[in-house]
């Protein structure tokens, strides 16, 4: 009996519609969606702005305004960061090289107890 | 050209290549998904649409020579059909006794329902299998794949394959004994 599977096989491989045509549309269908899109020539899009940047320039003033900004905050830097030498200078050349006391040496915390 | 070479054009944008790989394979991975799910040919659809759209999904990362496209295919089909077995309450099989009718009397036509008849009889008796049985069967001798592309598909070795196929036979022959004499075999 198993020499007589041949025949039921091939039957089997003869017999059964193939897909129909709605199921073949389906199928390609999904081909052209699932198509890679670096593969679909379009029209190039313009880079997206960046807009946080411009909204953020726009709440200090506008751009003129950010530049000085920017300035500032440089120099601010670069000020303190020469700071102490310069004081020291400063503090020399007006006190003469004098200690000066703000305040009197008294007590000022253990006066009462 | 080779299923490789129309997946790599698909991959690049042609649509004629989408066009020709369904031709080539949407028919064989339906039939095969009728055949696990028992005949029914919703659900088999329904695993042949959702096959394909993994393999478009798929082609931008297809390596070529790795993996034949339509054993891959097969492999995704299997898994799909196991989960819809899975998923679903069993089916009644009414193929098996449900015999087309003659519609006329020109000549061939009695062949021809023999020829259906034994399709469908074969269709019941592979609906009765165990699920690898069937499987291996349905892949080496109606959709003839090797034996070893049948192991990479089912993730068994090649040994594991013949002997499914062996079983499967076995107990085809088995229950389709009796009805010999109904498909045409008596007089041979």
């Amino acid at each position: 009996m198993t020499d007589d599977l041949d025949g039921f096989f091939a039957a089997a491989r003869a017999a059964g519609p193939g897909p129909s045509e709605a199921l073949a549309a389906r199928v390609l269908a999904d081909a052209e969606a699932a198509m890679p899109r670096a593969a679909v020539p379009g029209p190039s899009a313009p880079p997206p702005r960046r807009r946080w940047l411009a909204a953020a320039a726009a709440l200090f003033g506008g751009g003129p305004m950010a530049a000085g900004l920017a300035s500032a905050v440089v120099a601010g830097v670069a000020i303190g960061y020469a700071g102490p030498v310069t004081s020291d200078w400063l503090a020399g050349a007006v006190s003469g090289g004098a200690e000066i006391q703000l305040m009197a040496a008294s007590d000022l915390f253990l006066g009462e107890g | 050209m080779t299923d490789d070479d129309l997946l790599a054009m698909y991959a690049a944008g042609d649509r004629m290549a989408a066009r020709l790989l369904t031709d080539r394979l949407l028919p064989r991975v339906l039939a095969y998904a009728a055949r696990l799910l028992g005949g029914d040919r919703a659900e088999a659809e329904d695993v042949a649409q959702e096959a394909m759209l993994r393999l478009w999904r798929m082609a931008p990362g297809w390596r070529p020579g790795e993996a034949k496209v339509s054993t891959w295919l097969y492999r995704v089909a299997t898994n799909l059909c196991t989960d819809c077995r899975r998923a679903a309450a069993r089916r009644a099989q009414p193929m098996g006794d449900d015999l087309p009718e003659a519609e006329d009397g020109a000549p061939g036509a009695e062949a021809r329902l023999v020829q259906a008849a034994r399709a469908a009889a074969l269709d019941a008796a592979l609906a009765a299998l165990p699920e690898r049985q069937r499987e291996a069967v349905v892949l080496r001798h109606i959709e003839g794949l090797s034996n070893p592309e049948i192991a990479e598909i089912l993730g068994v070795g090649v040994e594991a394959v013949e002997s499914l196929t062996a079983r499967g036979k076995r107990a085809l022959a088995a229950a389709l004994a009796p009805r010999r004499d109904d498909l045409g075999y008596a007089e041979g």
